[in-house]
């Protein structure tokens, strides 16, 4: 074992948020530097392991094992292979972004920051663990700050919503929880350790399929899954921008990410068993999310809406059980990600400017702040799935493989297309488009340093449309293993 | 060399767009200059291209790489084919692109500093239509068709501040799409049964055996979905006559020379498919036919001038699918070429109307002395005698060619020559109303300007008047078919001297009936609106059907989902769960006295029930 | 009688029964003091008994008897200063005033 570079990635939040409890409370500058530049360096070692990564490789690369508590089989187990590596660059590229935008930010600077980057710690933490009892640890870690992220520092109905937010993330992982002690009992190993349940133990056939779809609706609650999606557009609505960005950018995809990592890796038999239904839910999520964004009026439902609609298409291509389908559900995590990170970080600079969000009063925003309105058209044609931007190739291939398995499904999510193709364009219309209202003449455009910090972003979606073998690459051997092998 | 030759003809615009993208402030000003020299450009190559390999049809020139890997055997390529459609079609849009962008300095001259915008998503456009021409298989022709429709959609909302541009830009949008998701399932659908999306596979007849009849019938008629959408097919013609709103040469580049001739294009391309299904070309010929016709009929009525091309745009376009349905793959792709330079012509000669006028209304500038455009006159003349099919100019030559096509088809032929009257009667009834009905224009007017801009609106004005003149003969006898014999070397072209004149007849007749309305008769604009009128200028209640009733039935659906999202999901399920369990709390804590003694009298009993039971 | 185990275990039930029945219905927190007392003493009472006819060890009984006693004055300690507090706080020792952990 070389240098722990997926530690070093996950204590990188760690040392900042100490730094931060250390750093007076009146030199936010430094707090924000702070912040800014441990999640640099986790941004930069990301791609130092994403560099060091060899994908033809399916085994699992760049190891850390220190065993912790032996006896009850919990370690700490971080282990990198194609399901995750794209997940962690995802989340340090999130989170870096996500600081930028929140420079302006003003009150509370230091517990803000503090709690952005425990929650980062979590979200690290679940993607990179191989141990259950740590992915469930970190996955509490990831979700308790947002509480107070969310009731402190946010906006429109914020207490009800960070408690609806916390009660059904809570709700999740307490199924999720329960699954792994019984798979813990059952599997007579007494291990937590995921590679290990994988290679030694059979499990019954009535106890994988409950234990499936435990896991399914568990981490399913997480990414949005309907109908437990009703905490997510209100939650993303009343977070603050950088939260949103991490919420919807990265921490739904912990959902799907469980779902794969745990449920289908260990279950696939039962997967098979629930493909059906599961599949029927997802086509649920495209189409319902899809026609209620057409009805909100307010910009952060809309994307709130969309997606529960997008990670739809994300648990489609999950169900589908096919290489081609899980590949694109893995695009579309990634994609899915960057596109609402940069959907919310526009919105928020909006918000910041205008002081609504509601469209019936903003208007012809397009003259004013005309650099951010082009990325919030790009984010909004990432989402209708338009060719050279990175939506399209995920979509793609999951219809492709929906058509194949589940023809119904596979019409819906075309559908799903030309809907959100309607409500993103009516969206921009109104918003953007239009003779400017006379309140927002002296509202300003984003500076260079914020023009930056979205324009990785932009950066992102661009380049994996044009050239999506970059991802691919990186999950394709591991899915075409994991499905042709049988798990 | 020539896959130098081949990047530089679908990179230079690319190349353009992001210049003008990234160029500072300061610089914007040569924006134009830009896009016109890339333009012009990628034409040069693809000449260059052409003149290189004279032969190409019978060795087509195909190079591709792999652009996503689905799974170990499935993967999508990127590539580009070269053969004699798509040099013909690259041709077609690299020039009439060069023309309109010419045209486009002075049209736009006082646009300021959207000048550079314009410009910018010009050059995208005209990278992805040439992009969308140059591919080798139907993803990467896709690909292109939407960011094609992008650009329109760009374009038709460039003037952001109107309301009406930007809903027009929507509707564009939008129903395109709709057309797209059958494309889209199409697209899959191959995927999944070929797994090779090439043309070149595509069209084999090995690819055309290994499919069971049903599933071409369903693909193609899936993919004509798509076509409809973006070559305005009736139904959903709807969104063409609203994308006028958009600056005048961009309703001649996109949407008459280029962009909606895509799906003519598309469905040449897969002519060899296509044909494999009777249905799906019956289908083609019937929807075509009907086309033809609504548009011809509607733009009979319409006054604004944009709006009279848009729809006898949508009725040429059906005339094109009626060849293609009919078998006649030639005589379609014949007049989509002559249709690209006269429309355009048309199109832009009306621009400089609108321009010198400000006014979209044919009876205003007539009332503001449109006779005294001469050379807009003159070329919009050459468009319109072309466009109505008189003798020689190019319009006659390919509109008989697909009345030959029908020859065989008795009802299609007549619908044919009905749509060629009623052609002929727009035609002329514009040409008498701005030019006859015209008032002597006030001298003290004129206002000069500068005569680089002069230049730049005559000269596209001139080579396309000339360009439309040439292109017919191209197809002819005299020239030996060359433009047929390009476009398939099979083709044989014979004109029958009936046929040709009975079109003349039609189209005589067109011009007398309009002769007597306007000229005699002298009408009036509004015309009290009755009967058949009445339906016209309700547009055959297409627009009514998609809003009122496919919308807002959609519309009705999701409001009542967002009801049951707010009010079931969320205010009976969640919430009521919460306040289930706030209330059972507030019943338990009743038990909660607050009185010691009662406690203690729960204790006592309890612990005297279980000593009770343990001792027993 | 006086010789017999039963004699004695009916004295300390009644008192027990008496002392519960206090401590249950007596309004005033003295009151109830006394009740607790008298379970207390019942208590004794059992164990002097049980001592005296049962138990081979003659001093365990007395011992825990004289804990008892202990334990009994401390709890009065206790008790009685948290009735003065609560007095000076309510001006009131009845336990039916002091309900404020109502729900």
């Amino acid at each position: 074992m070389h240098f722990g570079i997926l530690t070093s990635i996950l204590l990188c939040p760690v040392i900042g948020m100490i730094l931060i409890l250390f750093t007076p409370r009146k030199s936010e500058q430094a707090i924000k530097i702070i912040s800014l530049i441990v999640s640099g360096i986790s941004v930069f070692l990301s791609f130092i392991a994403y560099n060091r990564f060899d994908p033809s490789n399916v085994l699992l690369q760049m190891e850390e094992k220190i065993s912790w508590l032996p006896q009850y089989g919990i370690n700490y187990w971080n282990g990198v292979d194609g399901l995750n590596i794209g997940m962690i660059l995802l989340t340090s590229i999130v989170i870096f972004t996500g600081v930028i935008v929140s420079w302006k930010l003003n009150y509370r600077v230091k517990e803000f920051f503090a709690l952005l980057l425990f929650l980062v710690t979590g979200v690290f933490g679940v993607f990179m663990t191989l141990n259950l009892f740590f992915f469930f640890l970190f996955y509490e870690v990831a979700v308790l700050p947002m509480y107070l992220l969310i009731a402190i520092w946010g906006s429109t109905n914020k207490e009800y919503a960070a408690l609806k937010l916390t009660i059904y993330l809570l709700l999740g992982s307490a199924f999720m929880f329960a699954i792994f002690l019984a798979i813990y009992s059952l599997a007579g190993a007494h291990t937590f350790d995921l590679m290990t349940i994988k290679d030694k133990v059979t499990f019954d056939p009535a106890f994988q399929k409950i234990a499936y779809i435990g896991l399914f609706l568990g981490c399913g609650v997480l990414a949005g899954c309907w109908p437990f999606h009703v905490w997510s557009p209100d939650g993303h609505v009343a977070a603050p921008t950088a939260v949103s960005m991490l919420h919807a950018g990265v921490l739904m995809k912990l959902g799907a990410y469980g779902i794969i990592r745990v449920a289908l890796f260990l279950f696939p038999q039962a997967a098979q068993a629930w493909a059906p239904f599961t599949a029927t839910l997802a086509t649920f999520n495209i189409l319902y999310g899809a026609l209620v964004a057409t009805q909100q009026r307010d910009l952060k439902y809309v994307i709130g809406y969309s997606s529960v609609s997008h990670m739809g298409i994300v648990l489609l291509g999950i169900s589908t059980l096919t290489v081609t389908g899980l590949n694109g559900a893995l695009f579309q995590m990634f994609s899915h990600g960057i596109m609402t990170a940069l959907f919310f970080a526009c919105v928020g600079h909006i918000y910041d400017e205008c002081h609504t969000r509601f469209f019936d009063e903003l208007g012809g925003l397009a003259h004013k702040i005309p650099i951010l309105s082009t990325f919030f058209i790009i984010a909004g044609l990432t989402g209708l799935g338009l060719p050279g931007l990175s939506g399209f190739p995920s979509e793609l291939l999951v219809l492709i493989a929906a058509i194949k398995t589940y023809p119904i499904s596979g019409i819906a999510t075309a559908i799903g297309v030309v809907v959100t193709t309607f409500y993103v364009v009516s969206a921009i219309m109104k918003a953007f488009y239009g003779p400017l209202n006379k309140n927002f003449e002296h509202i300003k455009d984003i500076d260079l340093w914020q023009y930056f910090g979205r324009g990785i972003l932009v950066a992102f979606l661009i380049i994996l449309g044009v050239w999506p073998k970059l991802f691919l690459n990186l999950v394709n051997p591991i899915t075409t293993y994991l499905l042709l092998k049988g798990f | 060399m020539e896959l130098f030759l081949i990047f530089t003809i679908v990179g230079s615009p690319l190349i353009a767009f992001l210049m003008i993208a990234l160029l500072p402030h300061r610089l914007k000003r040569i924006a134009p200059l830009l896009s016109i020299s890339f333009i012009f450009l990628s034409f040069l190559s693809s000449l260059l291209f052409f003149l290189k390999h004279p032969q190409i049809q019978e060795t087509p020139f195909e190079v591709q790489w792999t652009w996503l890997q689905a799974n170990r055997n499935l993967s999508f390529n990127v590539g580009f084919l070269m053969d004699r459609l798509n040099l013909l079609m690259l041709f077609v849009v690299s020039l009439v692109s060069f023309f309109v962008q010419v045209f486009s300095v002075a049209y736009m001259a006082d646009e300021g500093r959207g000048q550079s915008r314009y410009f910018a998503f010009l050059s995208l456009f005209s990278f992805a239509m040439i992009n969308l021409v140059a591919s080798n298989n139907l993803l990467q022709t896709f690909i292109f068709w939407e960011l094609v429709g992008l650009a329109s959609y760009l374009l038709i909302g460039f003037w952001y501040q109107k309301p009406s541009a930007t809903e027009a830009s929507r509707k564009a949008f939008v129903v395109t799409r709709l057309g797209d998701l059958g494309f889209y399932l199409a697209v899959a659908l191959l995927t999944l049964h070929l797994g090779n999306l090439n043309f070149s596979a595509l069209n084999s007849p090995e690819a055309i055996q290994s499919l069971s009849g049903g599933m071409i019938t369903l693909v193609t008629l899936l993919i004509f979905t798509g076509v409809m959408g973006k070559s305005a097919q009736f139904p959903l013609h709807i969104w063409l006559p609203d994308a006028m709103e958009g600056p005048t040469p961009v309703s001649a580049l996109i949407h008459s020379a280029t962009m909606v001739a895509a799906g003519v294009f598309l469905t040449a391309r897969n002519y060899a498919l296509f044909s494999a299904s009777s249905i799906s070309m019956e289908t083609i010929l019937i929807f075509g036919t009907l086309t033809a016709f609504v548009g011809a009929t509607l733009a009979t009525i319409q006054n604004d001038i944009k709006k009279i091309l848009a729809y006898s745009t949508i009725s040429q376009l059906g005339m094109m699918m009626m060849a293609l349905g009919a078998g006649s793959f030639e005589a379609g792709m014949f007049h989509l070429t002559t249709h690209a330079f006269f429309k355009s012509l048309l199109f832009l000669a009306s621009g400089a109307l609108i321009h010198h006028f400000h006014t979209n209304d044919i009876w205003e500038m007539a009332q503001k002395g449109s006779r005294s455009q001469v050379l807009t006159l003159l070329v919009i003349a050459v468009g319109g005698l072309s466009l109505a099919g008189i003798f020689p100019f190019a319009g006659f030559w390919s509109k008989d060619l697909i009345l030959e096509a029908l020859e065989h088809k008795p009802v299609f032929h007549a619908a044919a020559l009905l749509v060629s009257f009623f052609t002929s009667y727009y035609v002329f009834r514009l040409l008498f109303i701005l030019y006859f009905r015209s008032e002597t224009p006030h001298a003290h007017e004129e206002h000069h300007e500068s005569s680089l801009l002069t230049f730049c609106m005559n000269f596209p004005l001139i080579s396309l008047a000339v360009g439309s003149l040439i292109v017919g003969f191209m197809g002819t006898d005299l020239m030996h078919h060359k433009l047929l014999k390009f476009i398939s070397p099979e083709a044989e072209g014979k004109l029958s001297i009936e046929l040709m004149m009975t079109g003349t007849g039609i189209a005589v007749l067109g011009l007398a009936v309009a002769y007597w309305n306007y000229l005699k008769r002298k009408i009036q604009p509004p015309i009290t609106a009755t009967g058949f009128r009445r339906v016209l200028e309700k547009k055959y209640f297409m627009d009514d059907l998609f809003e009122k009733v496919f919308g807002r039935m959609v519309l009705a659906f999701s409001a009542f989902l967002n009801w049951f999202d707010k009010q079931m999901v969320n205010g009976k399920m969640v919430n009521g769960t919460a306040w289930s369990t706030l209330r059972l709390g507030a019943l338990l804590t009743k038990v909660q006295s607050g009185e010691l003694q009662d406690y203690l009298m729960i204790v006592f009993v309890i612990a005297s029930a279980v000593i009770y039971f343990l001792v027993k | 009688m006086s010789e017999s185990l039963i004699a004695y275990l009916l004295l300390s039930g009644t008192l027990a029964a008496i002392g519960v029945y206090g401590f249950l219905e007596r309004r005033n927190l003295i009151g109830i003091l006394i009740s607790i007392e008298l379970i207390l003493n019942a208590a004794s009472i059992n164990f002097l008994a049980f001592n005296k006819f049962v138990s081979p060890d003659k001093g365990l009984g007395q011992a825990i008897v004289l804990l008892i006693i202990g334990l009994a004055a401390a709890e009065a300690t206790l008790a009685l200063s948290i009735i003065l507090v609560l007095y000076r706080g309510m001006t009131s020792i009845n336990i039916e005033e002091a309900n404020h952990l109502k729900g």
